[in-house]
């Protein structure tokens, strides 16, 4: 007999000595509801008949899918799965107590005002929608992880298509740099809250969406919570922590994820987390080793991009609502922008992927900075990179301590800001192998980039080659704008 | 500090009180008033401590009851999905809440039928639009308890 996991809702606890799941034997889920009502009257009375049917308040999921869409009781189980008891929370008002002419008939909560039928008239015309679609869509969740250039056009398509309900999760400003590709900001939003910001465009674009903001950063303590009230996640990120977080955490709570990327003239899409379909983690087991894959700061994006990768993020999330089409489920969709050129292959569950594999070793959320090598970077970087800070740098010069800056960015980046006034000179990077000779290996070399990524390289490289009066500034430019000369143009 | 000698467990302040932030508590009436003249109802996650219940999260769910207009059902969906999210150390549901549209906050027979005991059920009045003040049930053995509910 197959071994399974029983949990336990809370209001059911005491009857079972108030433990939260037990181990039963059953090959089907009739029998192992057996095995739990034999020795324990009360529990057969919660959750049966007197005729014995399994009463309709209670419903019985089996990995994820309630049994009443499988076989009922006789669904059979196999060893090491889980079976989860879900109390229905139901109800109603006293009787007569409700207006006249609204009893009876059609579903309720999601039914159309004449408002919402007149705003939604293209889409009710349409075979594929119809009403009962723009219902689905009025019932439905949607959260949102990142409010930047991915999630500018999925929130504005989704809330213009009438999702009931949207989610955003971001914790940033509107910047100048973001107005190149996040539609959903104005000029006049600079330095505000995005959400706040978004929160204002969305209500004016449709006040019938019920837009839900949540202005943290997603974290291992904070994601199930977040994104456990909603039906599907909309990965908007820009970087790799969060792109495995969000996709272990949508393993964890059996809810899709439908996930995009962009780098340049690139861009990526797909949709994680069907049943029998592949997660992140199937499609890539490990991130890239830190550091190898610039990020948008570094090596830019095409502004339109985004807008395209979005749409398709919130047209496979419309999908999935309606329950219509072909989703990206088990596909990649790769996109060429330069050749403009659209193409997919095909991705598989891997049954030995961790997260949603035959035997998944991540049961929980783990702390992803690390697992994607960033802290580890920051640690290596502070312990076989020396660094100073900008505070320290600001001192030297002016003490006028001997030194030099070498500035490792891009000439296009020189020209927004520099530090050409202290005395800076620029060796991008990539020129800096064949330009060593330029640098003067006795005085002390103070090396900066945007943010600290590509200086600390370059120290390690200058370091190795005999350079060891070289120091990295910790977070780059960017640091020496935001404590030292707050009037310097940032990016 | 002396205390009772004997307290039934169903009656200590933390079965009994429910602290409601007021932010949450408007969210919560904007929802319902929109789902207005129909029944509208969600979930409550937080933190069962000794002082009481507290809500962190109210989470709206769309009403899945089919039949008619004057019952509501919370999307089981979510509330397995918020279950599997308590299982792997979110938050836990510590109660739901709806609407009475045009009457008064008090459990009608269909709640008292389909009531679960343990969970805190917050019932809002929402007449001609306008959401009222709220009251909170706790089903026990003999029916309906009123808990306190605290705005904070």
């Amino acid at each position: 007999m197959a071994k399974v996991t029983v949990r336990i809702p809370t209001p059911l606890r005491p009857l079972v000595g108030g433990r939260a799941e037990l181990m039963l034997e059953g090959d089907s889920v009739g029998e192992v509801l057996s095995e739990l009502c034999a020795a324990n009257a009360d529990f057969r009375e919660q959750l049966f008949d007197s005729e014995g049917q399994l009463r309709n308040f209670v419903n019985i999921y089996v990995n994820d899918r309630n049994v009443r869409d499988l076989e009922g009781e006789q669904t059979a189980l196999m060893d090491g799965e889980q079976l989860d008891i879900v109390p229905s929370i139901a109800g109603g008002a006293p009787a007569g107590s409700q207006p006249a002419g609204n009893g009876g008939g059609a579903t309720v909560a999601d039914e159309l005002t004449p408002g919402e039928i007149h705003r939604y008239v293209r889409h009710l015309t349409m075979p594929e929608v119809g009403l009962a679609g723009q219902k689905k869509l009025k019932g439905a969740s949607v959260v949102l992880i990142g409010a930047g250039g991915l999630g500018s056009p999925a929130a504005l398509y989704l809330v213009a298509a009438g999702v009931g309900r949207l989610g955003i999760v971001d914790h940033d400003a509107v910047d100048i740099t973001n107005l190149q590709r996040q539609i959903l900001y104005g000029t006049s939003s600079v330095g505000r809250s995005k959400l706040e910001s978004a929160r204002e465009r969305l209500h004016d674009l449709n006040p019938e969406v019920e837009v839900e903001t949540f202005e943290v950063r997603l974290t291992s303590e904070n994601a199930l919570d977040v994104m456990g009230g909603f039906d599907i996640v909309v990965d908007g990120s820009d970087n790799f922590p969060t792109r495995y977080l969000v996709s272990d955490a949508s393993v964890l709570l059996g809810m899709p994820s439908v996930y995009g990327a962009i780098f340049r003239f690139d861009g990526q899409a797909s949709v994680f987390g069907m049943p029998g379909g592949p997660c992140y983690r199937c499609l890539f087991r490990e991130p890239p080793p830190a550091g190898l894959v610039p990020n948008c700061v570094e090596a830019g994006v095409l502004g339109v991009l985004p807008g395209i990768v979005g749409t398709i993020q919130a047209t496979e999330t419309v999908k999935l609502i309606l329950g219509t089409g072909e989703s990206l489920s088990g596909r990649l969709l790769l996109i060429d922008a330069m050749r403009m050129e659209f193409r997919t292959v095909s991705i598989r569950k891997d049954p030995e992927c961790p997260a949603c594999g035959e035997h998944p070793t991540i049961t929980e959320l783990i702390d992803y900075e690390a697992f994607c090598g960033l802290a580890s970077v920051e640690t290596n970087g502070a312990g076989d990179v020396p660094q100073i800070e900008v505070e320290e740098l600001e001192a030297a010069l002016d003490a006028d301590e001997p030194l030099a800056i070498l500035d490792v960015r891009e000439p296009y980046e020189w020209v927004i800001c520099n530090l050409g006034h202290r005395g800076a000179r620029l060796i991008p990077e990539g020129e800096l192998v064949a330009r060593l000779n330029e640098i003067d290996p006795k005085v002390r070399l103070v090396v900066h980039c945007h943010s600290g990524g590509r200086s600390t390289k370059a120290v390690e490289f200058l370091r190795q080659a005999g350079y060891t009066n070289a120091f990295n500034l910790r977070g780059g430019i960017s640091a020496w704008a935001k404590r030292i000369d707050t009037e310097m143009a940032t990016y | 500090m002396t205390r009772p000698e004997q307290v039934d467990p169903s009656r200590t302040a933390s079965m009994e009180t429910l602290l409601l932030r007021g932010d949450l508590a408007a969210r919560i009436e904007r929802i319902l008033e929109s789902a207005y003249p129909n029944e509208g109802c969600g979930v409550l996650l937080g933190n069962v401590e000794d002082t009481g219940r507290e809500v962190i999260r109210a989470v709206s769910s769309k009403n899945t009851w089919d039949e008619r207009s004057d019952r509501y059902r919370v999307d089981p969906e979510l509330v397995h999905r918020l279950m599997r999210a308590e299982e792997n150390g979110g938050p836990g549901i510590v109660g739901f809440y709806h609407s009475h549209p045009d009457a008064d906050p008090l459990p009608s027979a269909t709640d008292r039928d389909l009531a679960w005991p343990w969970y805190h059920y917050v019932i809002w009045p929402v007449r001609q639009g306008v959401a009222g003040h709220p009251r909170g049930w706790r089903l026990a053995d003999t029916g309906f308890v009123e808990i306190e509910l605290r705005a904070i």
